[in-house]
């Protein structure tokens, strides 16, 4: 029998994600992959993985998951409240789930969204180069309940049992509280009057109630009287526009063309702190040279 | 030197784009596409195309910024327009009947067309798919009759369904999977557009044309039910101009 794992419980959205799908966007096809790319990697190197091997990304509420086999993991992201056979553990710590071994991920106290990294990968199979979810590509958007899933051969070194405690400087959970983004000129920010550029440079944003993997929209409308453009491409991170004044943030599953005007562009450092954010929460803008 | 009046920007620390300021047309469509094809010689990236823009995503270069920008106009200057592979045309049916198209009633009375009219004048025009966008497979296609323009409904459709041939505006397309929309939908193609699981998976590349036929309710029935047994491709030829 291969090893692998089962989702008892979802959590509130659960994926599977990697680096995402490249080379098929003339296709219109999404990049999708990790929204917070930086815990993803992190989470990776922690238990000796490739980069980009799947990870879990879950939101909000974590999922259950039943270990078939021994294997390694680590948590990152979003501050999880988890448990290892009932016991209390922490995040960004490498622990070993022994075969039988139920782990409860649960609330995120603090952030949007959290990373379980499994030694040896999550091993879904590729779709067009990867493995992240986005239906219709994928035959399902997001993990259903009980659901198996493969991993991979562990790699990872020979501690047996062991918590490893990772360094705290690898532990740099500060981004989490973060709300400065630093942004970039969009190819139409040069359209803005000067009193909306300021604007938007000054204004605390909060995010609305409509944020998941394509977009996020921002709860301030900017009263403006900026024309739609002739649709263009975007890509994860380009801040649109859009005609009642909202700031709508693309995220990683987000079209690849669109008709609003593309005022700004997140950098890749505010595209994993923007990921974090929920709803009520607040960001800023800061504008690089 | 053709289409010479374009800009270079930066879109964030690794995408660039350039921007025609010429209005979309057939030609330079195949200008882009030209240029596409030898950036992607040069730029080993993701290149995107819309009606007058081009994007590569993920530049990653040792170059300045001013050096990049001067390999982008010297590239664009070199390019001959002739796109490499000659267009195809996809030769789509689709079923005008009310009872799958069900705006067409809605649609015709605000158009003041009846639904043979209707018929006759989206089925005439070769379009020309511009780019992919929208949804997976979604093909933003030019050449609609003016006769057949419609401001899109004020309030969308939650579920408009996989194969719905609509108009929006000034446009018409086919929704290659179940989706959200505003357009109207006149009628049904039992035509996969998108198939994950093809090698292929999207009928259509941009430069391609699509011609639609009308079909009755037993033909749409039974092109179905081939579809659902193996993959029905159009009849689709190399169109020569």
């Amino acid at each position: 029998m291969k090893d692998s794992i089962t989702i008892q419980r979802t959590g509130f959205y659960t994926t599977i994600q990697d680096k995402g799908r490249f080379g098929y966007a003339a296709l219109g096809i999404p990049e999708s992959g990790a929204m917070d790319r930086k815990a993803m990697l992190l989470a990776n190197a922690l238990v000796n993985n490739d980069e980009y091997e799947a990870v879990l990304e879950y939101t909000l509420v974590g999922p259950t998951i039943e270990f078939h086999c021994d294997r390694h993991f680590v948590i990152t992201g979003g501050i999880t409240e988890a448990r290892l056979q009932n016991n209390p553990i922490e995040n960004y710590t490498i622990y070993l789930a022994c075969k039988g071994d139920i782990l409860e991920l649960k609330k995120i106290t603090k952030g949007c969204r959290g990373y379980l990294a499994i030694t040896g990968g999550l091993q879904t199979s590729d779709v067009l180069g990867s493995k992240s979810m986005y239906a219709p590509i994928t035959s399902s958007r997001h993990i259903h309940k009980v659901t198996e899933i493969l991993v991979g051969a562990t790699t990872y070194g020979t501690a047996k049992g062991a918590r490893i405690k990772v360094p705290k400087s690898i532990e740099d959970a500060s981004y989490l509280f973060q709300s400065v983004l630093k942004v970039y000129k969009g190819p139409e920010y040069d359209f803005l009057s000067s009193h909306l550029r300021k604007y938007i440079e000054e204004t605390s944003f909060s995010i609305s109630k409509l944020w998941n993997r394509m977009a996020i929209q921002l709860e301030e409308t900017v009263p403006h009287d900026t024309p739609s453009i002739r649709t263009g491409p975007v890509i994860p991170g380009t801040i649109q526009l859009t005609p009642s004044g909202r700031l709508m943030v693309l995220m990683k599953d987000c079209q690849v063309t669109g008709g609003y005007p593309r005022i700004l562009q997140l950098s890749e450092s505010a595209m994993d702190i923007v990921a974090q954010k929920k709803q009520g929460d607040v960001i800023s803008f800061l504008l690089a040279d | 030197m053709q289409y010479s009046d374009f800009h270079i920007y930066r879109m964030g620390a690794d995408a660039w784009g350039i921007q025609w300021a010429y209005a979309p047309s057939r030609e330079l469509l195949q200008f882009l596409l030209a240029v596409k094809e030898q950036l992607s010689k040069t730029f080993e990236v993701e290149i995107i195309h819309t009606y007058t823009e081009i994007l590569l995503k993920n530049v990653v270069v040792t170059i300045s910024e001013n050096e990049l920008k001067d390999r982008f106009r010297e590239i664009i200057k070199t390019t001959q327009p002739q796109p490499s592979q000659k267009p195809k045309i996809h030769h789509i049916p689709v079923c005008y009947n009310p009872s799958l198209g069900e705006d067409i009633e809605t649609y015709t009375k605000a158009t003041s067309l009846t639904i043979d009219q209707l018929i006759e004048i989206h089925t005439k025009p070769l379009y020309t798919v511009y780019f992919m966008g929208f949804l997976p497979g979604f093909p933003y296609l030019e050449g609609l009759d003016e006769r057949l323009y419609l401001e899109r409904k004020a309030i969308p459709s939650q579920k408009v369904r996989q194969g719905s041939v609509a108009i929006g505006g000034k446009q018409t397309g086919i929704y290659p999977q179940d989706s959200p929309g505003g357009w109207y939908t006149i009628g049904h193609t039992p035509i996969k557009l998108f198939d994950v699981t093809r090698e292929k998976p999207s009928l259509c590349t941009a430069g391609d044309y699509i011609k639609f036929y009308a079909i009755d309710l037993q033909e749409h029935q039974r092109l179905l039910k081939e579809a659902l047994a193996s993959n029905v491709l159009p009849t689709t030829e190399v169109y020569e101009g």
